[in-house]
């Protein structure tokens, strides 16, 4: 194969070419790398902004459209929420159950109660003026999601071990424990309390409650509850809107019950169905499933009035600029290949033509006309393996300081989001802002195989490049290339 | 024993739009084991006969063998690599490759049988032809006219061809060089029944060939003897 001792021959005689090869290389080398690494670093940018807005999967009513309507009178403000089309009842969450992708779920929903036993917390304003509608006459503004109370104090619904509330540290338990599966299954008459309530009425863990549950169409009986928890309620309310609500729907009034319960109060399997939920809560096994699960329940529902959030604007907020980032150098990347084999294509077509005369000597000697292409591909490819080489070294590092840069001023966007997360229990904002994404070290780490591959790509390119314009010269016979150049 | 037979031979070139005959209906045999020398005024076609010999191109009608075989029979470039080399009038040499890079080259391309030491009879190749070592390691760009044309000799004879092609090889050199060249072809005939087909447009070479022959009006004749001696 005395090809490859022309070919090297060649790359030693022939040094201003061959280090314009090298160079050009070189540089598409490391552009190709850097687009490379800034997309491996998007990739894992927006794994891991997937991971920390997580794996929940909201259902609630859809405020903004359920807003217009109202006041557009599309919707009488008297409706009954329930009947509206999409609405999150219990029985449109049954339907978005079937997945193997769900690790659990929360099913919160409200229903107040009466009681002789507790006397319910009332807001008393910092600031001098109002003071606390004791009753829970209070409400009367049409705020969505305020509405006036039936009871003294609100039971909020779980079907999770850790009800959500408590997930989110919007509730922390203090003493005594969360409900057990069986207990949640069963829908157990058991409570947690939170803790002024508690204080309040000198209740500890153990205790029993007396409430009458206050439900449409159902006899108002005073059930046996036990309290096997108590619970310190986080969320701080302002004094226009505590002193406008009713104190029954006051954090510390809140008392957290299984689902269950409800059927345990004589509800059947339809009445079940028919509740009406403040929102659920999906947690699927894997945050990486969020896309896949939330294109598995398309239609399940008509969500007119409904909404299945997967706290979509948070992610598409954090994710939406490292995409734009990503697809950026997807275009640079393919620019630059395409334009270095047009690069290529042009300088062995110029060099081609100076070699015409000892192509034409090769055939005259006999020399086969594959491997005389084959050496003008050895000569180039022996020069990109080089340039290859040294760009894995450089192509990183760039790539690293490029994706550092970029994506660092990405995460540390301070902005926030607010998700709306139902109405039942009022105006609670945002389980998730972009600020409480940590920014992410992002390592770019380049797999081998994708690097051999890139480099069996632009070896390829270059091989079609060097190829074509040589076997187009190739084709003549030898007189008419040693005379034409004679 | 005749080598190669040329046999109705005609070659023309397309010159603008009309067809401009070179060589026609051209036929001679030539034979083993003798030199032959190819006379005739500049344009006359004597290049154009060398490169169908040397199946550098194909000849229009008419049919050309070899040791009774036609070169389609062959193969075109197996023809070219086992069984004839030329030395071209502008020597060809690869510019890239050393003189004897350029040596190694065709005994590497050739099917032919060669000593096992490529290296060391390319050398002694070379070397019988004035190109020391230190020479035919060098690149061919730092050699002169006439010493390209030796290596270009020397390439002709490394695949140990039967006939061997020259076209105006001594044009470039002088006097003395060309007589040595010549006997060289001489040798190459007589003593290792080779045959030698040289175009030249010099008497003096034409005279040390066993045949002379003219190109004329497309066509070989034959003036052995003709030539005034001086
Ligand atoms: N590729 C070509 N195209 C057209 N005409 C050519 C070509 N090559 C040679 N000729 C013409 O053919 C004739 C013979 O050329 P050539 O064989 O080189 O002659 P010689 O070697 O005897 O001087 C010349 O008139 C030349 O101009
Ligand atoms: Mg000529």
């Amino acid at each position: 194969m005395y090809l490859f001792n022309r070919a090297f021959a060649y790359i030693r005689k022939q040094k201003a070419k061959t280090i314009l090869l090298l160079v050009l290389f070189f540089l598409i080398a490391n552009i190709v790398l850097a687009g490379l690494s800034i997309q491996s670093a998007t990739e894992t940018a927006k794994t891991l902004t997937r991971q920390e807005i997580g794996a929940d999967v909201i259902y609630t009513f859809n405020t903004s459209k359920l807003n217009t309507d109202f006041r557009s009178g599309v919707i009488d403000p008297s409706v009954d929420r329930a009947s509206l089309e999409g609405a999150p009842l219990y029985g449109n969450l049954v339907q978005l159950l079937d997945s193997d992708l769900i690790k659990s779920y929360d099913v919160i929903s409200s229903y107040e109660v009466t009681t002789d036993d507790l006397t319910p917390y009332v807001y008393t304003p910092t600031s001098t003026t109002t003071t606390g509608t004791g009753t829970g006459q209070g409400g009367g503004k049409s705020i969505i999601g305020a509405y006036t109370s039936s009871g003294d104090l609100s039971m909020r619904t779980f079907t999770r071990v850790e009800p959500q509330d408590f997930i989110d540290e919007t509730s922390t338990l203090i003493s005594g424990r969360y409900a057990n599966q069986d207990e949640i299954d069963q829908g157990a008459y058991v409570v947690l309390i939170e803790k002024t309530l508690a204080d309040l009425n000198k209740i500890k863990v153990g205790d029993r409650l007396s409430l009458t549950p206050t439900l449409d169409g159902y006899d108002t009986i005073a059930l046996d509850f036990e309290v096997i928890g108590i619970y310190q309620s986080n969320e701080v309310v302002d004094d226009r809107s505590a002193s406008m609500i009713g104190s029954s729907l006051l954090a510390q009034n809140r008392i957290y019950t299984p689902f269950r319960t409800l059927s345990s109060m004589g509800y059947t399997e339809n009445d079940m169905n028919d509740v009406l939920l403040d929102k659920a809560i999906i947690t699927l096994k894997d945050p990486l499933d969020v896309e896949t699960y939330m294109a598995s329940i398309e239609g399940r529902i008509n969500l007119v009035y409904g909404n299945i959030s997967a706290n979509d604007a948070v992610y598409e907020q954090l994710a939406g600029p490292i995409e734009t980032l990503g697809q950026m150098s997807n275009v640079l990347v393919l620019i630059v290949v395409i334009a270095g084999a047009a690069i290529l294509s042009l300088i062995t077509a110029l060099t081609i033509n100076q070699r015409k005369n000892e192509i034409g000597i090769l055939l005259a000697i006999g020399e086969s006309k594959t491997k005389i292409v084959s050496q003008f591909i050895v000569e180039v490819v022996a020069i990109a393996l080089i340039a290859f080489t040294l760009s894995t070294f450089s192509g990183l590092s760039i790539g690293r300081m490029i994706s550092d840069v970029t994506l660092s001023s990405f995460i540390n966007t301070e902005t926030t989001t607010v998700v709306p997360t139902g109405m039942g229990g009022g105006n609670r904002s945002a389980t998730v802002t972009a600020e409480e994404i940590e920014p992410v070290e992002l390592n770019v780490k380049f797999d081998p195989i994708v690097l051999i591959q890139f480099f069996g790509a632009g070896i390829l390119i270059s091989i079609i490049s060097v190829a074509i314009p040589a076997l187009y010269v190739t084709r003549f016979n030898p007189k008419q290339i040693l005379t034409n150049n004679g | 024993m005749s080598i190669l037979e040329l046999k109705n031979i005609t070659y023309g070139y397309i010159d603008g739009n009309k067809k401009r005959t070179i060589l026609d209906d051209l036929s001679y045999t030539f034979e083993k084991g003798k030199f032959y020398s190819i006379l005739g005024p500049s344009g006359s076609g004597k290049t154009t006969l060398l490169s169908l010999m040397g199946a550098l191109e194909k000849a229009q009608e008419g049919r050309i063998r070899f040791e009774g075989q036609s070169l389609d029979e062959i193969g075109y470039v197996k023809y070219r690599r086992n069984h004839q080399s030329i030395v071209f009038q502008q020597f060809n040499l690869i510019p890239y490759l050393s003189g004897l890079e350029n040596v190694l080259n065709v005994m590497h391309i050739t099917d032919n049988e060669l000593p096992q030491d490529k290296q060391k009879t390319a050398l002694n190749l070379l070397n019988t032809f004035g190109i020391v070592e230190s020479k035919a390691r060098r690149s061919i760009s730092q050699l002169s006219g006439g010493e390209q044309q030796r290596v270009a000799i020397a390439r002709a004879l490394a695949t140990n061809v039967e006939l061997i092609l020259a076209d105006e090889p001594t044009g470039n050199l002088d006097t003395a060089t060309q007589k040595e060249i010549v006997a060289i072809f001489r040798k190459l005939a007589s003593d290792y029944k080779r045959c030698v087909i040289v175009v030249t447009h010099s008497d003096e070479v034409a005279k040390m060939s066993d045949t002379q022959l003219k190109l004329v009006d497309g066509k070989l004749v034959d003036i052995t003897g003709s030539l005034s001696h001086v």
